[in-house]
């Protein structure tokens, strides 16, 4: 498997480079504008850089699910499964690719985050302020202590992951089973997205019928306590739909 | 000429029982039963939409068959067959970034029986560059390359879809002298193409496929006995 992520990881590397070269001429937009010390475009640069962040989100999830269609579309699929590769060998080398690259936009987005925080901090000639200083004040506004701090941000992530999770190998299940429905028609697209869609207003629903674990959650580790059996589910579609995925590529599709 | 039986000698390499697949209203493969032997080279022959690349597609596993059972070397088809299998598809497969180079690391990732020596070999007879990405290639160089790929594997079952389609009159000798010079014992070729005055001569078998259905099967000094025909009058028989 760690062989199909490394080509996994080579054949999508060019549009994660363009997405981060938009992401340095964002960044290069703010830093000139700092040094510009020009306060209304450095609100907007920091507006569209906190955009940026949200969009990335999307942006990764696209790139993701493009990724596997496109590869069904131009039949460069050959070179994986005429591998000596399992199907859920293939599928999981693809999603643990899609964890990797979310897990690297996240940390470059935090490191450029952190960065632009200290120089607009030091805008305000709030030089003295250290990163302990925010993190005091912080522990301090939710009462709460760094180990459980650390908890927390540990369970959020792996929250987080799960669900951006979820929507992938749902977009995945949606381009499969639309191959296999209609295999070589061009409307197999709108097909994907409209079971994609169904898929995500199916899954909303469901999660709104499971019971909450705590009705009003004062901090962000009651919070995910609350949501564990939206957690749960989760893990359990996730399973379900990568073997679902599996099923159709081994026994149904024709490539 | 009549339908071959399917007869059951252990030396069968590749076995076909009742294999069936349907595309909507298309019949790619009826009730196809047929056993191949290793030592042998099997041209493939039928005209366009015949069910040649469905064939060898559903023996490669990118295409599934609705029933029926593809053994090979007496084991259902698996992940694991793959380590024995080449197969060269008409489509042009590689990823756009890959140069001769980088699809050389990734035969010799993912199977052992690459030879990445005779790789280059390959590319050197055939004057391919190993810098430049496949998505700057002529048609004409993806098809060399195709076949250099698939020859510098030495797998039990070898199959070429095509493999002198976009190749030009003087590189197609060379080629066809290539691809019989790669035969031997032990091994099962298969290779399909319209060319069939130059497939005669490299190969040891003829497979007749007619809208799915194999109509016609066996040695082509067996045929040739049997009806005192050439494999392209054969072929003019069956399908005109």
């Amino acid at each position: 498997m760690l062989k199909l992520l490394k080509y996994e990881i080579r054949k999508n590397i060019a549009p994660l480079m363009l997405f981060f070269l938009a992401l340095a001429l964002l960044e290069g937009y703010f830093l000139i504008c700092y040094s510009n010390r020009d306060y209304e475009a450095i609100d907007l640069a920091i507006v569209l850089l906190v955009f940026a962040t949200f969009l990335s989100f999307f942006i990764v999830f696209a790139l993701a699910i493009s990724s596997y269609s496109r590869e069904l579309k131009n039949k460069t699929i050959y070179l994986i499964f005429m591998t000596p590769n399992s199907t859920i060998s293939i599928i999981l080398s693809k999603l643990i690719h899609a964890i990797l690259t979310a897990f690297v936009v996240a940390c470059v987005f935090a490191i450029i985050g952190i960065w632009d925080i200290n120089l607009y901090i030091d805008l305000f000639d709030a030089g003295q302020i250290s990163a302990k200083d925010v993190l005091d004040v912080v522990l301090a506004s939710f009462n709460t202590s760094i180990s459980s701090l650390i908890l927390t941000t540990i369970f959020t992530v792996i929250s987080v992951v799960i669900v951006f999770l979820t929507y992938v190998v749902m977009g995945y299940l949606s381009i499969t089973i639309s191959a296999t429905l209609l295999s070589n028609s061009k409307a197999k697209g709108l097909l994907s997205l409209t079971i994609f869609i169904v898929f995500v207003i199916v899954y909303a629903l469901i999660v709104n019928m499971l019971p909450k674990l705590s009705t009003y959650p004062e901090t962000v580790l009651e919070y995910l306590y609350s949501i564990l059996p939206q957690i749960i589910l989760s893990v359990i579609s996730i399973i379900l739909m990568i073997w679902g995925t599996s099923y159709l590529l081994d026994k149904k599709i024709s490539l | 000429m009549t339908k071959p039986d399917v007869f059951q000698k252990e030396e069968h390499m590749l076995v076909l029982q009742n294999v069936n697949k349907h595309y909507s209203s298309i019949t790619a493969a009826s009730n196809q039963n047929i056993s191949l032997e290793a030592g042998n080279v099997y041209a493939l022959l039928g005209p366009n939409g015949s069910g040649k690349s469905t064939f060898m597609k559903m023996i490669t596993g990118l295409v599934k068959p609705d029933s029926g059972t593809i053994l090979y070397k007496g084991q259902p088809l698996s992940s694991q067959s793959k380590l024995d299998i080449s197969y060269m598809p008409t489509e042009s497969y590689f990823y756009s970034y890959m140069t001769a180079k980088d699809i050389c690391k990734y035969f010799s990732d993912f199977f052992p029986d690459f030879n990445p020596n005779k790789f280059y070999a390959f590319l050197n007879d055939m004057e391919l560059p190993d810098n430049l990405k496949a998505y700057k290639m002529s048609t004409g160089m993806l098809a060399k390359l195709k076949i250099a790929v698939s020859l510098s594997r030495s797998s039990g079952l070898m199959m070429l879809d095509e493999p002198l389609n976009g190749i030009d009159i003087i590189s197609r000798e060379r080629m066809t002298a290539t691809i019989a010079a790669n035969s031997g014992p032990g091994r099962i070729m298969i290779v399909s193409s319209h060319l069939v005055d130059e497939l005669e001569t490299v190969s040891t078998h003829a497979i007749f496929i007619k809208q799915g259905s194999i109509v016609a099967a066996g040695s082509i000094e067996e045929l040739r006995n049997q009806t005192g025909l050439g494999l392209v009058d054969i072929y003019k028989r069956i399908y005109a």
